[in-house]
């Protein structure tokens, strides 16, 4: 439970970290990403002892959480679908499948599946608030 | 009088401008399909569970964000090979690098960083502004576990090369772009090279 937790935080603090930075001070988001992951993975390493799980599946978490983070302006308005995109790419990370394990890119393919998803989500339900107030003023005009 | 070159000319723009609309929803389609088996993998090992709802949830809102119209009509546009060629950098450094024992995320957040560096100089051309997508894309590449030859690698590079170069017009700005076309590109090579081992 607590680890689920980590993960979570992890994934969605680095995303929105990833999608503050690039867009405020309009950096490359590569550059950001990588910036961000590299500090985190040279971070547990010094605290890591003696190999622990959680503590070698955090950058990797954070990686995949910056690229969340990449997405741009353009297709993503603010940072709140985003946070939400990162916590879905964490579930998508502790449930992943043992069928891709090892394969790479694997992370960035998660990311996109958030990322797409949840603005899919966004659109799907402007669509619906659209047709119930068009449904609601139709009513009230009898 | 009939003008050959211009209706050749018109003919070659028609043609190409045709060849680039299948290619971009062909390359749609395979996105589509491989994020759909990823999240169907999921759903399908994790099918006992009670949380597989949500994943449901998502399957469903991944297979609506597909079909979301856009106001403006598509512009398909094919990138430089000039400019993805650099997947292959990426790819190997990354693969070098873990083989002088760095960390996975380490090195591809090293060869990421290289790729960008470029755009931190102030005059720099508008090519090495571009090279920081492929590079990290490449790197992507190099943190497969599944094969650690740099064969294997060299050809998951080519066919991301190639993945590159058509999409570059799809799904833009969408953050897991790079590492979903790395994705298919190791995808492709491990048929490949499974193929050739069944055989």
């Amino acid at each position: 439970m607590m680890e689920g937790l980590l993960v979570t935080c992890v994934a969605t603090v680095s995303a929105g970290l990833t999608y503050f930075i690039h867009t405020k001070w309009r950096l490359n988001p590569v550059l950001v990403s990588a910036a961000i992951a590299l500090l985190v993975s040279l971070f547990c390493e010094s605290v890591s002892g003696g190999g622990s799980t959680l503590i070698e599946a955090i950058p990797f978490v954070s990686l995949g959480g910056t690229f969340v983070g990449m997405s741009a302006k353009k297709k993503v308005k603010s940072i709140y679908p985003i946070l939400i995109a990162g916590f879905v790419f964490s579930l998508l990370f502790i449930r992943s499948s043992s069928l891709f394990e090892g394969f790479g890119g694997a992370l960035g393919l998660s990311a996109c599946i958030s990322v797409l998803a949840v603005t899919g989500m966004q659109k799907v339900l402007k669509k619906t608030r659209v047709t119930v107030h068009k449904r609601k003023l139709r009513k009230s005009s009898y | 009088m009939w003008d050959l070159k211009f209706l050749r000319e018109k003919i070659e723009l028609t043609f190409a401008a045709d060849l680039r609309t299948k290619t971009f929803y062909s390359l749609l389609l395979l996105i589509a399909a491989m994020q759909c088996l990823y999240v169907g993998a999921i759903v399908y090992e994790h099918s006992h569970r009670l949380e597989v709802w949500l994943f449901v949830l998502l399957f469903c809102f991944l297979i609506a964000s597909f079909f979301q119209s856009r106001k403006k009509p598509y512009t398909v546009d094919f990138d430089s090979w000039r400019v993805a060629i650099w997947v292959f950098f990426g790819s190997l450094g990354t693969w070098w690098l873990r083989e002088q024992g760095m960390g996975v995320v380490m090195a591809a957040a090293t060869m990421g960083l290289i790729g960008s560096s470029f755009t931190l100089i102030p005059r720099a051309q508008s090519y090495f502004r571009q090279i920081s997508a492929p590079v990290y894309c490449g790197a992507f590449i190099g943190m497969t576990s599944v094969q650690s030859d740099p064969v294997f690698l060299l050809l998951a590079s080519t066919f991301t090369l190639v993945l590159f170069v058509m999409g570059r017009s799809l799904i833009q700005g969408v953050g897991g772009k790079l590492g979903t076309l790395a994705f298919i590109g190791v995808i492709l090579a491990y048929g490949v090279h499974y193929s050739f081992k069944w055989i």
